[in-house]
C-alpha cells in the first residue's frame, strides 16, 4: 500500500515535471543516478513545486535538496557529468565536468606529460608494496540468481532472459524451471554461460501458474545449498493492455517519446503495478532513438528497484 | 697526466652527483633511464632467473607438498586436513579464506580440523602509508581474514606479496611490525615451523624486504606450456584435493614426515588454466612484451619457503657501491674518450659509441652472471645510465666546464 502510494506520488511528480519541461524551452539536465532521498524544487509560474526527484529530464531552474547519505548524478546536454552529495544546490549554478578531454591535442599533451610523472623503477625495493593478496576462496559457491526477480512474468514476451552471477571461469550449469505445485521439471538446459534465454516461453509455461527456477553446477559432487526463485506467469495479452493504458496517459499529457520521459514513466507505472520483471523486460526490449539515455535510465531503474526491495542483482 | 687525473676525478665526481640528483628526483626517469622505460615492468633479474638459470639443475623440493584445493567445499578441506594431521607433518599452510559462515555442520567440522597448532591460515592486509614507499609510519589494516571460529587455536600468516606494478611479484616482507607487534608472513611462519633457526636468520639479514629467489616452476600438466613451463620441469609435487582424499591411505606412513603441506588454489580442475590468484614472476618465460601470469599464489609461497629453508637469499649490492662503480666507470671513460679524441681517428664519434656499447654488453653480462650464478643483484640501471651519459657529460665538461674551472682553480689539462 505504502509502495503504491509512493509510486503514485512519483508518477504525479513526474507528470508535473514533464509538463513543465514541455512548456518552456530551457536547457535540460537528465537525472541518471539517484541514491537515497532527493527532492527537487522547481519554479512554476511564481510558485514552487516540491517533488521527489526521479529519473529523466529536469529543467535547469530550481533547486535540488539531497538528504543525508543521498547522491545524484546529472547529465547536461553536452554529456557532461555533475555528481552531487548531501546538501542543497541551485540547478542553474551547477558545475558539470567533462568525462574526458575531447581534444586530440590535449590527449597527446597529457600523454607526453605522463613522461614526467614519477615512474616506479623495478630495481628499488622501496617501490615494492604489499599489494598482491596471494590467497583465494576455494569453496564452490552456489550461483546467485539475478533475473527474473520473484514476482510476475508476462507471457507477452517472445523470450525471457534468465541471468545469474557466479565466480567461476569454466563451470557448466544446469538451468531448470520447475512447476511449483508438482515440483516437476518443465524445462532444463545445460550451459557454460551465466545467462539463458528461454525462447518461446509459452511452449513450456502455462499462463497464470507458479514456477520456480534454479541454476546448479554440473558435475558437482559437493553439498551446496542452491537458491531458487519463484515467478508467476501472467496471461498473454495482459501486458499489452497495461502498456496501452500507459500510452494513452502519455498521449494525454503530451509527453515526448524521445527524451526518456515516456520511457521512465512507463517503467514507473509498471513498477507501481507490481510488474517489476515486466518493466525491466520492457526496458530491454524497447528500442528508441536516444539509446544512450534509455540504457542509463534502465540501468538506474534496475538499481533503484533492487535497492528498494533489498535484492541482490 | 697529473692534470688529466685531476680533471677525470672532478668530471667523475660531478657526473656522479648529477646521477644522484636525477636518480632521486620524483619524476619519470625516461631521459636518464631509457633502458628501464623501454622495458617497463621488466627487471634484469627476470632475464637471469628465467633465461640463464638451468632449471634442470634445480633440485626437486620434497620438503613441500602441494594440494590444489580446486573449487572445493569445507567438508573436503576438513577431511584433507584431518588426513594430513594423522601423519607427522611439520606444518599445514591453508592458503584459502573462510571468511563467511554458513552456520551448518560443515563449519563445525572445519573449525574442529583447523584449530590445531600445526595449521597456518592465510590472511591479507592493506598497508596504509604516510608518504611514498615503505616508511616507519606505515600501518596495516586487515583486509580478508577467516572467521574467528576457524582461527582460535591455529597460527596465522599474511599472504601479501610485494609488487611494484600491481601484478608482478618479486619481493616479500618476512615480517611486518605494526604498533610494536610483529606479524609473520605466511611463508615465514610455515618455514620456521620446520626450521626454528629461520627467524634468527631473517632477523640477522636486517632486510625489511627480501627479493624472492624464484627457482621452482609452476607444477601441473596444464601449465606445461610457454610462457609458464614449456620445458615441463617438475620441482614440486602437487595433487588435487579430491585425489588426495581418495588416495590418502595409499601414501607410505613416512611420506609426509616433516613435510610442509600447502593447500591452495591452482585451478578449478586439473585441466583449467585458471587466472585466479595467479601472478607474473621472474620465472615467466616471456621477459618482455605481453604474456600471461605464470604462477599461482600458493606456488609463490612454496618458492619463498624453499628459499628460506635453503638460505638461498638474493643479496643486493648496496646503492653506495653502485655510485662508486658509476664513479669508476666515469673516471675510466674520461681517459678513454680523451685518448680516442686525441688520436683524431676516422669516425671518432662512432668509436666512442662502440666503446659504450662494449661497456653496456659487459655490464649487462656481469649483472646477469652475478644474479644467475651467485644470486647477487647488481643494480643495472644506475651504472648503465652512467655509461650512456658519460660521453655527453664528458663533452660538456671538456668543452664548457673545464674552461670555467681553469679560470677558477687549475691550469689547462693539456699543459
Amino acid at each position: 500500500m505504502l509502495f503504491k502510494s509512493f509510486s503514485t506520488s512519483i508518477k504525479i511528480s513526474f507528470l508535473a515535471l514533464a509538463m513543465l519541461m514541455a512548456s518552456i524551452g530551457h536547457s535540460q539536465y537528465y537525472v541518471i543516478a539517484i541514491k537515497g532521498k532527493v527532492f527537487c524544487i522547481q519554479k512554476e509560474l511564481n510558485e514552487d513545486t516540491y517533488v521527489q526527484l526521479t529519473y529523466g529530464a529536469l529543467q535547469a531552474n530550481g533547486k535540488i535538496i539531497l538528504k543525508a547519505g543521498a547522491a545524484v548524478t546529472l547529465l547536461n546536454e553536452q554529456d557532461d557529468i555533475c555528481k552531487l552529495t548531501e546538501g542543497e544546490y541551485l540547478l542553474e549554478k551547477l558545475t558539470f565536468n567533462s568525462h574526458e578531454s575531447k581534444s586530440s591535442i590535449s590527449k597527446i599533451y597529457n600523454y607526453f606529460k605522463s613522461f614526467f610523472l614519477e615512474h616506479k623503477a623495478t630495481e628499488s625495493k622501496n617501490h615494492y608494496m604489499n599489494k598482491v593478496y596471494a590467497i583465494s576462496r576455494g569453496e564452490k559457491q552456489a550461483p546467485i540468481l539475478d533475473f527474473p526477480l520473484d514476482g510476475n512474468i508476462s507471457m507477452d514476451f517472445n523470450k525471457i532472459p534468465f541471468a545469474w552471477t557466479h565466480s567461476c571461469d569454466n563451470c557448466e550449469y544446469i538451468f531448470t524451471i520447475n512447476d511449483l505445485a508438482s515440483k516437476e521439471i518443465v524445462f532444463s538446459s545445460m550451459t557454460t554461460e551465466k545467462e539463458f534465454s528461454l525462447e518461446n516461453p509459452r511452449k513450456y509455461l502455462s499462463e497464470n501458474r507458479d514456477y520456480f527456477w534454479s541454476v546448479k553446477l554440473a558435475g558437482s559432487e559437493h553439498s551446496i545449498e542452491y537458491d531458487n526463485r519463484i515467478f508467476h506467469t501472467s496471461p498473454y495479452g495482459e501486458l499489452k493492455k497495461v502498456l496501452s493504458l500507459i500510452d494513452d496517459k502519455i498521449k494525454d499529457v503530451k509527453l515526448f517519446e524521445n527524451d526518456g520521459s515516456a520511457f521512465i514513466y512507463t517503467l514507473s507505472s509498471l513498477e507501481s503495478q507490481g510488474m517489476i520483471n515486466e518493466a525491466i523486460l520492457f526496458g530491454k526490449h524497447t528500442t528508441v532513438d536516444s539509446m544512450r539515455i534509455e540504457n542509463a535510465l534502465l540501468e538506474n531503474f534496475i538499481y533503484d528497484v533492487v535497492a528498494k526491495n533489498n535484492l541482490s542483482f | 697526466m697529473k692534470g688529466q687525473v685531476k680533471h677525470a676525478f672532478i668530471y667523475a665526481i660531478l657526473s656522479t652527483l648529477l646521477l644522484f640528483v636525477l636518480h632521486h628526483l620524483p619524476i619519470n626517469h625516461i631521459f636518464i633511464d631509457p633502458f628501464s622505460e623501454a622495458i617497463k615492468s621488466q627487471d634484469v633479474t627476470d632475464i637471469s632467473i628465467s633465461k640463464l638459470r638451468d632449471h634442470r639443475k634445480v633440485k626437486f623440493d620434497d620438503r613441500i607438498f602441494i594440494i590444489n584445493s580446486e573449487i572445493t567445499d569445507r567438508a573436503l578441506v576438513a577431511k584433507s586436513v584431518n588426513q594430513l594431521l594423522k601423519h607427522d607433518v611439520s606444518a599445514i599452510g591453508v592458503d584459502l579464506l573462510f571468511d563467511s559462515l554458513n552456520n551448518n555442520y560443515n563449519d563445525t567440522i572445519l573449525a574442529n580440523s583447523l584449530n590445531n597448532e600445526k595449521i597456518v591460515l592465510g590472511y591479507s592486509f592493506v598497508e596504509h602509508n604516510h608518504g611514498h614507499g615503505h616508511s616507519e609510519n606505515s600501518h596495516m589494516e586487515i583486509k580478508d581474514k577467516s572467521a574467528e571460529i576457524f582461527t582460535k587455536e591455529c597460527k596465522q600468516g599474511y599472504v601479501n606479496l610485494g609488487t611494484q606494478d600491481g601484478f608482478t611479484v618479486r619481493t616479500f616482507q618476512p615480517e611486518y611490525t605494526d604498533k610494536g607487534k610483529v606479524y609473520n608472513s605466511f611463508s615465514k611462519q610455515l618455514a620456521q615451523m620446520r626450521d626454528k633457526k629461520i627467524s634468527n636468520i631473517v632477523n640477522d639479514r636486517k632486510n625489511k624486504i627480501e627479493w624472492i629467489n624464484f627457482r621452482r616452476m609452476q607444477p601441473g600438466d596444464v601449465n606445461m606450456k610457454s610462457p609458464i613451463n614449456k620445458n615441463e620441469f617438475v620441482h614440486y609435487q602437487m595433487t588435487t584435493m579430491r585425489q588426495f582424499v581418495q588416495d590418502s591411505s595409499l601414501y607410505a606412513p613416512s611420506f609426509f614426515k616433516d613435510k610442509i603441506v600447502l593447500i591452495g588454489f591452482c585451478g578449478e580442475n586439473e585441466n583449467a588454466l585458471s587466472m585466479k590468484d595467479r601472478y607474473y614472476t621472474s620465472l615467466n618465460e616471456h621477459t618482455s612484451g605481453r604474456s600471461i601470469p605464470d604462477m599461482h599464489g600458493v606456488i609463490v609461497h612454496a618458492n619463498i619457503i624453499s628459499m628460506l629453508l635453503d638460505r638461498d637469499f638474493i643479496d643486493e649490492i648496496p646503492e653506495k657501491v653502485l655510485y662508486l662503480i658509476s664513479f669508476l666507470l666515469l673516471f675510466v671513460n674520461y681517459f678513454v674518450f680523451k685518448k680516442i679524441l686525441a688520436k683524431k681517428i676516422l669516425l671518432e664519434f662512432w668509436a666512442v659509441r662502440l666503446v659504450q656499447i662494449i661497456e653496456f654488453i659487459l655490464l649487462l653480462g656481469l649483472c646477469l652472471v652475478l644474479m644467475s650464478a651467485f644470486s647477487i643483484k647488481l643494480g643495472f640501471i644506475l651504472i648503465i645510465t652512467a655509461v650512456i651519459m658519460s660521453f655527453e657529460l664528458f663533452e660538456f665538461y671538456d668543452h664548457k666546464l673545464v674552461n670555467y674551472l681553469k679560470k677558477l682553480f687549475y691550469k689547462s689539462p693539456n699543459q
